[in-house]
C-alpha cells in the first residue's frame, strides 16, 4: 500500500490553506502532522480521506483515486462524533460492521478491551462523556482493519492510560500499514516522540506547506 | 455473496438504523402524529361544515406533500446536522445505495403518516371513502413519488444555509406534475383517460431512476 499526495492546494474564503503539498508514504510508516490551530491539518486529513475536494492536486492510494476503494482500505477518526447518539456503542459498531466487508472482530475486541470501553458497551453514545465518545469513535475508525489510518488529534481528550493504550496500539499495528495523525500541542508532540523512541516521522504544517521537523 | 444481495443487505442495515433512531427520538414521531391529527381535524371541519365530501380524497394529496416537506429534514439533512454524514460518506458503498436506503426509510415514514391521516379523517368526518384498486395504487405511487422527491431534495440542500426556503420550493416544483394525476385517478367523478395510470406509473419510475442516477453525483461531493 502506498499513499501519494500530488501538489495539493486548498483555498477557503479567498485564503490558501494548503499550498502545493507533495508527499509519498509507503507502508509501515507512521507520520505525525504537527501544526498550530488553523494550520490546515484537519483540512489536509479530510482531503486525504476524500471528505474534502482539493482546489488543485490529487490523492492516490495505491495509484487509485476511486472513493469506494479508498473507503474500503482507510480508517478515519475525525474531531466530529460520527456515531449515532441514540444508539448504544454496541449497536453503532454492529451497524458499521454490517456495512464493511473486511471487518476484523479480533481487532475490535482487542481495542474495546485496551481502551476500557467494555463497561460502556451497552450505553448510548449520547450519554457518554467526550473522552469515552472519542474512544468509541477510535474503535469505529479501526472497524475495517484499515491499511491506512487517518487520525485527527486522536489523543485529545484522553486520560493518560487511554493515551498510552492508544499509542501502543498504533505502534503495534504499524506493520504493513500507513498511519497519519495530527497534533497541535508541542508538549504532546515531544511526549509522543519520546514515548515512541523517535519511531515516527514528524511533519510540520506551516503557512500551508509541509516541513520536516527534527526534534 | 452476489452484488444484489450485498446491496439489499446494506440498504436493510441503513433503513433499520434510521427507523431505530426515529423510534428513540420520541419527539420526532410525536410531532408527526400531532401534524397528522391537526391536519385531519382542520380539513374534516371544512368537509363536514361545507358538506364537501368530494374534498375527502383530494385533501390527502395536499397533506402528503406537506408530510414530504417535513420528512425531508429527517433524511440526509439530519445526518449533516448531527455530523454523522461523515460516517456515511466514509462507507465503501455506492452513493446510489445510500440514496435508495434513505428513500425507503422516507417512504415508510410518508406512507405510515398518510395512512394515519386517512384513519383520522375517517374518524373525524364519520365517512368511509370507496376503496378502489385505482385509489390504492395511486396512493402507493404518490407516496413513493413524494418519498423520492423528499430524499433527493434532502441530498440536494443538505449543506445549504437557505434550506428552510429551498425545501418547500423544491418539493412544490417537483410534486406539481404529479398532483393532477393523483387527483384525476382518485376521484371517480372526474373524467379519466385509460392512459392516466400508465403515464403516472411511467412518471414515477422515471423520477425514481433519474434521481437515483443524479444522487451518485450529489453525494460524491
Amino acid at each position: 500500500m502506498s499513499l501519494r499526495l500530488e501538489n495539493i492546494w486548498k483555498r477557503y474564503g479567498g485564503r490558501w490553506i494548503l499550498k502545493g503539498i507533495d508527499l509519498e508514504v509507503n507502508e509501515s510508516t507512521v507520520i505525525c502532522i504537527y501544526g498550530e490551530n488553523g494550520a490546515g491539518k484537519t483540512t489536509l486529513l479530510k482531503i486525504i480521506s476524500g471528505l474534502v475536494v482539493p482546489t488543485k492536486g490529487r490523492v492516490l492510494l495505491d495509484g487509485r483515486t476511486d472513493r469506494r476503494f479508498r473507503n474500503s482500505v482507510q480508517g478515519v477518526l475525525l474531531h466530529e462524533n460520527v456515531l449515532y447518539e441514540e444508539l448504544t456503542v454496541e449497536e453503532n459498531i454492529n451497524y458499521f460492521k454490517s456495512l464493511y466487508e473486511n471487518f476484523d472482530d479480533r481487532l475490535i475486541s482487542m481495542l474495546v478491551e485496551t481502551l476500557g470501553l467494555a463497561k460502556y458497551w451497552k450505553t448510548r453514545v449520547g450519554s457518554l462523556s467526550y473522552g469515552w465518545r472519542k474512544r468509541a469513535n477510535i474503535v469505529r475508525a479501526f472497524i475495517n482493519n484499515p491499511q491506512v489510518l487517518l487520525l485527527d488529534e486522536p489523543f485529545t481528550g484522553l486520560d493518560i492510560n487511554a493515551y498510552r493504550s492508544l499509542l501502543k496500539t498504533i505502534m503495534d499495528l504499524l506493520e504493513g500499514r500507513i498511519i497519519l495523525f495530527t497534533i497541535s500541542n508541542e508538549s504532546d508532540l515531544k511526549r509522543i516522540f519520546n514515548d515512541t523512541k523517535g519511531g515516527l516521522l514528524i511533519m510540520e504544517l506551516r503557512e500551508g506547506e509541509v516541513h520536516e521537523l527534527k526534534l | 455473496m452476489s452484488l444484489s444481495f450485498k446491496i439489499l443487505r446494506h440498504i436493510y442495515a441503513i433503513v433499520r438504523k434510521d427507523l431505530t433512531l426515529e423510534v428513540r427520538r420520541g419527539y420526532e414521531y410525536l410531532s408527526s402524529l400531532a401534524f397528522v391529527i391537526a391536519a385531519s381535524l382542520v380539513i374534516s371541519q371544512i368537509i363536514v361544515k361545507l358538506f364537501r365530501e368530494d374534498l375527502f380524497i383530494p385533501s390527502i394529496w395536499i397533506v402528503i406533500v406537506f408530510i414530504g416537506i417535513f420528512t425531508t429534514s429527517n433524511s440526509f439533512i439530519r445526518e449533516v446536522d448531527k455530523k454523522t454524514i461523515y460516517g456515511l460518506r466514509l462507507l465503501p458503498i455506492p452513493s446510489s445505495t445510500l440514496f435508495l436506503a434513505k428513500t425507503i426509510y422516507t417512504y415508510i415514514l410518508v406512507f405510515t403518516q398518510s395512512l394515519l391521516y386517512l384513519l383520522f379523517q375517517m374518524l373525524f368526518t364519520m365517512m368511509i371513502p370507496k376503496l378502489t384498486i385505482q385509489l390504492v395504487v395511486t396512493l402507493l405511487l404518490f407516496t413513493f413519488n413524494i418519498s423520492v422527491i423528499a430524499s433527493f431534495t434532502s441530498a440536494l440542500v443538505m449543506y445549504s444555509e437557505g434550506r428552510s426556503f429551498l425545501i418547500p420550493m423544491l418539493i412544490f416544483v417537483f410534486s406539481l406534475p404529479i398532483i393532477p394525476f393523483a387527483t384525476v385517478l382518485s376521484d371517480p367523478g372526474l373524467p379519466t383517460s385509460p392512459l392516466d395510470l400508465p403515464f403516472f406509473i411511467i412518471e414515477t419510475f422515471t423520477v425514481f431512476i433519474a434521481f437515483t442516477f443524479l444522487s451518485e453525483y450529489l453525494l460524491e461531493v
